[in-house]
């Protein structure tokens, strides 16, 4: 049976289990499969033919979610037209509407907390003034953390919003009782600012400050952390933007510019040197170099000539092309490349929130105590008010107002500190997927190499001065664009800053370049080039060059007045820091594995110049993301550090994807972590970072829970009042803060 | 849909749980806490109550601090 597949925007889900419900809930439709992914909130479903997607929508429904089809795509079908804007619309819409409540909440919330705890501002009735503010906070503010609650409920499952609403809403209703049936409403009423324990029946005391503060203290939480959440997309946007967007046609022999959405295939167009190539093709005419690192990662730009292959988004480096399209809109490399990143991040596993896994547990023992606390009450003999009141008081105090800064905190003063120190974090998910990480993944070109040409050697023929060799080929290739020509160029100026000048200079694309210095007819290029001109290469100067390609380097030749001078040996070089690197990786417990595109010899070397083992050479740019699966299929937890675009899948697969500051959008996008200076060693920093974080927020949440759990006994014991509650608040949430600042003392090791 | 049963029975299960566990607590405290206890209780809670409500109706500061005091 032949199945399409589509994507729905799911609503409503709070956390990885609610990710886990809709998924069962579309999978037990006939004929679906479907893949859930909480981060970015999409459904990725399979149907068969003629399957009514609105059953989709109804199903989710059911569940106690929002479910949205994709909208129509464009005649193209490109990933990220409407459905893609349509749901960044929603999710910018849906984080304005949480700032807007987070802001009103807050603003409801701070009058409430000041006049509980300051007991000389508790004016006549201002009790009353605070149930005004605080209840609006509670129902319309805690909305979202009731829904997910009920939702919750429907399928006997507890996670922090149950917790939030069953404490929230407890002490608001203790609080309308006390001020209504109680005597908390009598005019003069004042919370005594005590924390010493006496029994009470209770109906004295209000706690609206806990109900409105853990409220505003949680959806700030929650704000935080969809804004981080909203970025997973980014990936996607940054590949896409980075096809050209306008392609000069040639339409019965004239060139007519027109978007590349326009282009067909078939279609012939232009490229000039140093724009884009518009789609996939066919060179027609026309001969250059062209660079296809962003893509394909390799450092080297290829040559190409009539009935080549060129790749869209690549950059044209040399001459004028013709190129055929061959394939356009979602049948390009760099759409295939799109879907591979989608389907990465959307087949990463969802990691359940810590608070989310405590609450599980939490919610039902609390719940049991309250109801053992009514059951001992009761049966001692104690007024069934007061029995009341201790077990909702125990319901109250269980809800830990720092529960919501627990994981925001730090990650704020975590994420601050990277960025200190060139690492920048993305989001909470991050943390909480990667303590296990054991194997990095180093990509080679642009993150353990520079990414950019330089000439490492210059062999100098016998009897030739090697100063001048590189003096005069560096004159001449100062002329030239190509990125090899750029690198000697560079050489020459910096070994001599007097670099004459070049006469008559003519680029033989593909080959080399020849011109007219200090009177020397000089030559510079392949040594098939060299030749042409009957300058041929000596036995030691060939041996050099066999040399030096076995080791995977670039070799140009360089000759003037009919003899070959020397070599000029051109690569991709190691960062001077690399190899510390890898040290601090492997003292971090993790196990290098350099991956590149390029040969075994050129990764072998590379790989023994900074102290890896581990070699997987020769990969295609779209099995790089396959390389990583395989890894974490072995069992291993793997964290990715690339740059390229065609790093981007493999770095949204991976466990931790850490992308190098100095590379491509589409690559910092797909990440978890960018580290600003392209500096290896900062990788080593971003894992201790991600690690230190990690133990801070799980000692947040174990001291947001402790102060609270330690009251626990005293409302049980009916010896709650407000002023405990109001303290554990305090306590929890200073220390909680406290203990992320700590963060701003971690130290680099770079 | 299995889903719906399996939910109901869990939650049917903790219901039945937190049915003994009240048993249990109403039990223990019934046997463990002595009456004297329990009067004393009643009696400081409602001596509590009574002066905060005295505060009131004596106008003073005009203030009722808490049903504890």
């Amino acid at each position: 049976m032949s199945t399409t597949s589509l994507e729905l925007a799911i609503g409503g889900m709070t956390c990885a289990s609610c990710a886990n419900r809709v998924e069962r809930k579309l999978n037990k439709l006939d004929g679906v499969e479907a893949s859930v992914n909480y981060a970015t909130e999409k459904a990725r479903v399979a149907v068969p033919e003629g399957f009514d997607p609105l059953l989709l929508v109804a199903a989710v429904e059911q569940a106690g979610y929002r479910a949205e089809l994709p909208a129509v795509p464009d005649e193209r079908g490109a990933p990220g037209g409407d459905a893609g804007t349509a749901t960044d619309d929603r999710a910018a819409t849906e984080l304005r509407a949480l700032r807007d409540r987070l802001v009103a909440s807050a603003v409801l919330t701070v009058p409430v907390v000041v006049l509980a705890m300051v007991p000389a501002w508790q004016f006549t009735h201002w009790q009353w003034l605070s149930l005004a503010l605080a209840w609006p906070v509670v129902v319309w503010g805690a909305w979202p953390f009731h829904r997910a609650a009920a939702v919750n409920l429907r399928h006997g499952a507890a996670t922090m919003d149950t917790l939030v609403s069953l404490g929230t809403l407890a002490a608001l209703a203790w609080s309308v009782y006390a001020l209504f049936w109680g005597t908390a409403g009598t005019p003069g009423m004042t919370h005594a600012f005590e924390l010493t324990v006496a029994p009470s029946d209770g109906a004295a005391n209000i706690y609206l400050e806990v109900a409105a503060g853990v409220t505003t203290f949680v959806l700030a939480g929650r704000y935080f952390e969809k804004r981080a959440k909203r970025r997973a997309g980014d990936a996607l946007r940054a590949l896409l933007d980075l096809g050209a967007k306008d392609v000069a046609v040639l339409r019965g022999g004239v060139e007519t510019r027109v978007a590349v959405a326009d282009l067909a295939v078939g279609d012939e167009f232009v490229v000039r040197p140093g724009e884009k190539v518009a789609t996939d093709g066919e060179v027609v005419s026309g001969t250059s170099a062209v660079d296809a690192s962003l893509l394909t990662g390799e450092s080297v730009p290829v040559e190409v000539g009539p009935g080549d292959a060129v790749t869209g988004a690549t950059i044209n480096a040399g001459g004028r092309l013709v190129v055929r399209a061959t394939r356009v809109g979602d049948d390009t490399r760099l759409a295939q490349m799109a879907r591979l990143v989608e389907d990465a991040q959307s087949g990463k596993a969802e990691v359940q929130r810590l608070a989310d896994r405590v609450s599980g547990v939490f919610v039902p023992v609390v719940i049991a105590i309250a109801v053992a606390t009514l059951g001992a009450w009761l049966g001692a003999g104690f007024p069934a008010s007061a029995a009341l009141t201790a077990a909702v008081a125990v319901l109250i105090i269980a809800c830990p107002c720092a529960l919501g800064l627990a994981t925001p905190t730090a990650l704020l003063v975590g994420t601050g500190r990277g960025a200190q120190l060139g690492v920048l974090i993305k989001g909470p998910e991050v943390l909480e997927s990667t303590r296990r990480v054991d194997t990095v993944v180093l990509d080679k070109t642009g993150t353990v190499t520079t990414g950019a040409m330089a000439l490492g050697d210059v062999v100098p023929a016998a009897g030739e001065d090697r100063a001048v060799v590189l003096r005069l080929a560096g004159a001449l290739e100062a002329a030239s664009e190509h990125p090899i020509a750029r690198a000697v160029a560079h050489a020459a100026a910096e070994a001599d800053a007097d670099v004459p000048g070049v006469e008559g200079f003519t680029n033989v694309p593909g080959r080399g370049a020849h011109g007219v210095v200090e009177g020397h007819a000089v030559v510079v290029g392949r040594p098939a080039l060299l030749a042409d001109w009957a300058q041929h290469l000596d036995a030691d100067l060939e041996a050099a060059r066999a040399r030096a390609e076995a080791e995977g380097r670039t070799v140009v030749a360089v000759g003037w007045d009919g003899r070959a001078r020397g070599l000029l040996v051109v690569a991709d070089e190691v960062k001077p820091t690399s190899a510390a690197a890898v040290a601090r990786l492997r003292e971090l417990g993790l196990r290098p594995v350099l991956l590149t595109g390029d040969n075994r010899a050129v990764a072998e070397q590379v790989a023994a110049e900074v102290g890896i083992d581990e070699v997987v050479a020769d990969v295609l740019p779209e099995d790089k993301v396959a390389v990583v699966t395989r890894l974490q299929a072995e069992g291993r937890v793997v964290a990715m550090v690339g740059d390229g675009v065609n790093d981007a899948a493999a770095l949204a697969a991976a466990d931790l994807g850490i992308a190098m500051g100095t590379g491509t959008d589409a690559a910092i996008a797909a990440a978890d972590i960018t580290l600003v200076r392209g500096d290896l060693r900062a990788a080593a920093d971003a894992v201790r970072l991600s690690r230190a974080t990690l133990r801070t927020i799980r000692g947040n949440l174990f001291w947001a829970f402790g102060y609270n759990v330690a009251a626990v006994p005293l409302a049980a014991l009916g010896l709650l009042n407000p002023m405990l509650a109001g303290a554990a608040m305090a306590f929890s949430s200073v220390f909680v803060v406290g203990n992320s600042l700590r963060l701003r003392r971690f130290r680099a090791g770079s | 849909m299995a889903d719906g049963p399996r939910t109901a029975t869990r939650l049917g299960l903790y219901a039945g749980a937190l049915a003994l566990v009240f048993a249990g607590a109403y039990g223990a405290g019934a046997a463990l806490v002595p009456d004297p206890v329990v009067d004393r209780w009643v009696e400081r809670a409602g001596a509590g109550d009574h002066g905060a409500e005295d505060g009131v109706e004596d106008g003073g500061d005009g203030a009722h601090e808490g049903g504890h005091r």
